[in-house]
């Protein structure tokens, strides 16, 4: 029995390999620098990329825009060459990625560091979307490096690429574990990761120590993506995307340990072929045929990813998260009445005034904004990283469609539909009480992966890549559809629906955020041990902020499922996810403002509308190459988002106005003072005047 | 860079001249003078928040230096590094703070900064100099204040790493006997003891400790206290100690100054000091 899947099992080391590889370079980068990068695999892409173009026709594509980018190096580029380029260059972008970006965010929360890489991700993968020649794929002869011919193994034919790939990964893992445990390198590496003052302080540099190590990780995962390419093919998104399985693998290994990330790649990518080989057989009817094969195939791998993460964790957080980091600003709202006035005006009157082009960016604005709440209550309020919002709006989307088919009415099926929402949401949040930071980012991302693969990909549920329509919302006769005839379209009535439910959660939200409970979740927030020991009953708290947030995540899924003709699984992608968490970072992620300048950055949403409108659509090219930019640039410079840089520009405006003649700086300086958290030993409390 | 005096005039191992510092931009050090001569043992007072921790910071490099100027052996070291005053970038910082390690001042901070997850013994290894260092330092031994008469000072310039770890271990026997614990496991007496000892292994001209009796038990405290003198009167270095227990700090340094708002306000040997508790009192009280 068991020989019959061996071949299965062998044919997943190739993939495992990969996996395993960029776990390995997610492990040096972190043990070194702190930071876990989710552009690693994008990373590891573009120089495939690159590799490939120059191993074809000796042109080196750099991974710039607006300024030429390709350069022709050499008329006949060898195997030898080319590979040398790929090291080189692989080293170049690990050092530049390491001081552009991550070196000024080794002391940021998880939080920004995440939102960083993914504008790193976006952005070298729109990069390698402009500067290389994709499409018709003919233009790039893909010259693999290792041989592909069969070979036997343990009884069972397996192509020699795979075996050497394992063989590179293993020897990685053992040159890695070698360096780490017996040179001066490793020990300074270690010593480094452990205190960054004491490093200092005995005469190591931490900025050389972070700069070797990314460019270690980044030759490593470079070539593994080369060797990788002939069994599993190169694509920007699907190739960057091999940094969630890494990730797993990564943590399992407690971003540690080089062995077990390496074997847990390497499992992760057996397991994975061996579910492929035996779904397919016919005789495994007994898997009901609701649940999607494929899926099966992803989603199995991360849910033992989860529960190890969650069998490791522990109810509170050990010492070590107890470094100072700075969390993104979170005031109390004020002035409620006066904004709710305000905007509900102002919505109204554009719902009334606007084209129906304009119309409908509106309403997606509003259903991203309602999105963008809910993160803002997880990971804003509670510090929780959920990457899994997109997928309970999507339970409720397909919930709602599929209970109002079933005659329930309109506001009845919602209400069900929401609370569906709300109760996965409290299944999910049961293992945010065990695991925190980086691994809790992880295991709302399984949990993300499992639902869409396993619920929303599912053809009873979802009707599979057709999609599923949500019949009109009627109440009292009065019909509530977003579609009309021509100009009609996009109807205001559903407009107003939607700004009524986006304008209620508002409020619910300012005011949790102004009571009781708000201090609770700021205060798990800022010290989980703190707060247990303040009498907080830290699990609690999470799992209520996560029942308001999947709450609100799954209003805006019903409204998103009225909204459009057909609702199709593609709407709740992980890397949505990743996405509607990294806009309302760069809105503001803790309030309610930023929330709603979010949803006017979203994708279709007003922001766009404009932008593609003012410049003829030209912005539309380079617009998620910026916009990836600009993501790592808010994240180190302007942690607070948008709201936050509005916020601290108008108190600015208003001390210079009140000093009159006094010279701005000097309050900046005061500002500055009472604001910074305790620094270097010292404190702030060094600079108090002593007592008379 | 000065040129070797005569002995009268010797450059002390520390100067600090008008010194401002303090952290963003604020000034909690305002204006002070100290110096710690070779083979002495020196003592910071002072209330809480006067600025005893933001001097240390600022003579290891930690924070920015905002004014003045701060000597080791006669060598500015702000602006022998071509950075600007007050620069306080992240690797600008970085380096001041590495060149000073490496020109030997051992910062013991308030906090230990020990590598918890490490060996007592790795923690001890890294707070060797590099061999280039030492070597270079050796070269210019000659320029080494020395207190001490038959000229050791010369030959341990070359001991090799594992002499250093025995002459580390003969000031902290208690480390001996956990050289493959891991410093996280420890308790906070031999923390402290190791913070020393991986200062100490620099073989450094100028140590500084700060707050060194926090957390401990007193009679901790007596015990390690004496083994700074110990160290500057056999090895000729400055030591500069950060103290709260003030009849200490008297009966263990040379010399004292006493901190408020961020000047010296009292000076003196530390047996005139301890002759005079009224004055100290003041000093920390205000008239």
């Amino acid at each position: 029995m068991i020989g019959e899947y061996s071949g299965f099992i062998l044919a997943g080391l190739g993939g495992g390999a990969v996996v395993a590889a960029l776990a390995l370079g997610l492990v040096l980068t972190n043990r070194a620098t702190g930071v876990i990068n989710f552009a690693f695999g994008a990373m590891g892409m573009y120089v495939a990329f690159a590799y490939f173009q120059f191993r074809d026709n000796g042109d080196l594509i750099l991974p710039l825009i607006f300024v030429p980018s390709r350069i022709h190096l050499l008329a006949t580029p060898t195997l030898f060459t080319a590979l040398l380029m790929a090291v080189l260059l692989s080293a170049v972008l690990g050092a530049a990625t390491y001081w552009l970006v991550f070196r000024p965010l080794r002391r940021a929360p998880a939080l920004a560091s995440v939102v960083a890489s993914l504008g790193l991700m976006l952005y070298l993968q729109e990069v390698v979307r402009l500067n290389f020649p994709t499409g018709s794929a003919a233009t790039v002869v893909r010259m693999g490096v290792l041989p592909e011919q069969p070979v036997r193994f343990l009884g069972t034919a397996v192509t020699a690429n795979r075996l050497l790939l394992v063989v590179f990964v293993v020897l990685a893992t053992v040159a890695l574990t070698a360096l780490f445990r017996y040179t001066k390198f490793g020990l300074q590496t270690r010593a480094a990761a452990g205190s960054q003052k004491g490093a200092m302080l005995v005469g190591i540099s931490p900025d050389r120590i972070g700069l070797i190590n990314s460019m270690i990780a980044t030759v490593i995962a470079g070539i593994a993506v080369i060797l990788i390419e002939p069994i599993s093919g190169l694509d920007p998104i699907t190739t960057s995307l091999l940094v969630l399985p890494a990730l797993a693998a990564a943590l399992l290994g407690g971003l540690s340990s080089f062995t077990i990330a390496t074997c847990a790649g390497l499992g992760i990518g057996m397991l994975q072929s061996l579910i492929l080989g035996y779904t397919v057989r016919p005789s495994t009817s007994w898997i009901p045929d609701w649940v999607p094969r494929t899926g099966l195939q992803q989603a199995v791998p991360v849910i033992l990813v989860l529960i190890a993460l969650v069998w490791r964790g522990d109810a509170l957080p050990d010492r070590a998260y107890l470094v100072d980091k700075r969390l993104p600003s979170s005031p109390t709202p004020r002035h409620v009445t006066l904004w709710t006035i305000l905007l509900v005006g102002a919505t109204s009157v554009a719902l009334l005034g606007f084209d129906a082009a304009h119309r409908q960016a509106l309403i997606v604005t509003m259903v991203s904004a309602l999105l963008a709440l809910s993160i803002v209550v997880i990971t804003g309020y509670v510090g929780q990283i959920s990457l899994a919002q997109l997928a309970f709006a999507g339970v409720a989307g397909f919930t709602v469609i599929n209970v109002a088919n079933d005659g329930l009415p309109f506001p009845v099926a919602a209400l069900v539909a929401t609370l569906v929402a709300t109760v996965v949401g409290v299944v999910v949040a049961l293992p945010a009480a065990r695991v925190r930071g980086m691994s809790l980012a992880i295991a709302t991302l399984a949990m993300a992966v499992a639902l869409e693969q396993l619920v929303l990909s599912s053809k009873g549920f979802s009707g599979g890549v057709a999609g599923r329509s949500a019949p009109r919302p009627v109440l009292f006769g009065v019909d509530f559809g977003i579609s009309a005839r021509g100009a009609d379209n996009f109807r205001p009535i559903f407009g107003f629906l939607v700004l009524g439910v986006l304008t209620v959660s508002c409020l619910m939200v300012a005011n949790l955020r102004r009571n009781r409970t708000g201090l609770r979740w700021l205060a798990v927030r800022s010290n989980e041990r703190a707060a247990a020991a303040a009498g907080i009953n830290v699990g609690r708290s999470k799992i209520g902020a996560f029942a308001v947030s999947s709450c609100i995540a799954g209003l805006a899924g019903v409204l998103l499922a009225y909204s459009t003709s057909t609702l199709s699984t593609n709407s709740f992608m992980v890397i949505g996810a990743l996405v509607a968490l990294a806009l309302t970072y760069l809105g503001g992620i803790a309030s309610i403002g930023g929330a709603l300048i979010a949803g006017l950055l979203a994708q279709a949403g007003l922001f766009t509308l404009l932008a593609n409108g003012g410049t003829d659509g030209k912005a539309g090219t380079y617009v998620f190459a910026i916009s990836g930019l600009g993501l790592i640039a808010m994240a180190i410079f302007a942690p607070d988002g948008i709201t936050g840089a509005v916020r601290q520009g108008a108190q600015h405006l208003q001390k210079s106005l009140k000093m009159g003649g006094q010279p701005p700086q000097q309050t900046a300086l005061a500002g500055a003072g009472a604001g910074s958290g305790p620094g270097a030993g010292a404190g702030p409390a060094e600079g108090k005047p002593d007592h008379e | 860079m000065s040129v070797p005096q005569a002995n009268q005039t010797e450059d002390p191992i520390l100067r600090c001249a008008g010194v401002v510092a303090g952290h963003d931009g604020l000034a909690v050090v305002n204006g002070l003078d100290l110096t710690v001569g070779a083979g002495e043992v020196v003592a910071l007072l002072g209330a809480n928040g006067v600025g005893k921790t933001t001097t240390l910071l600022t003579v290891s490099g930690l924070i920015p230096l905002l004014g003045g100027s701060v000597e080791l052996q006669g060598r500015d070291l702000e602006v022998s590094r071509g950075k600007r005053i007050g620069s306080s970038k992240g690797s600008a910082r970085s380096k001041q703070v590495l060149s000073r390690a490496r020109l030997g001042i051992a910062h013991v901070p308030e906090d230990r900064a020990l590598f918890f997850d490490l060996t007592v013994q790795e923690n001890l290894r890294l707070g060797l100099k590099r061999k280039k260092d030492r070597k270079h330092e050796s070269l210019a031994s000659n320029r080494v204040p020395s207190k001490v008469e038959d000229g050791t000072n010369q030959a341990e310039q070359q001991l090799s790493s594992s002499e250093i770890l025995d002459q580390v271990l003969g000031y902290f026997p208690a480390l001996t006997g956990l050289l493959d614990q891991p410093a996280g496991l420890l308790s906070g007496g031999q923390q402290q003891m190791l913070a020393i000892g991986r200062g100490l292994m620099s073989q450094p001209k100028l140590l500084m400790v700060d707050e060194l009796s926090l957390g401990l038990a007193p009679i901790l405290v007596e015990q390690l206290l004496p083994v700074l003198r110990t160290f500057a009167q056999t090895t000729g270095a400055g030591v500069l100690i950060v103290e709260q227990h003030v009849h200490l700090a008297l009966a263990v340094s040379d010399r004292a100054y006493l901190l408020r708002r961020g000047k010296a306000t009292l000076s003196g040997s530390s047996a005139e000091l301890s002759a005079d508790p009224d004055l100290v009192e003041a000093g920390y009280f205000g008239e």
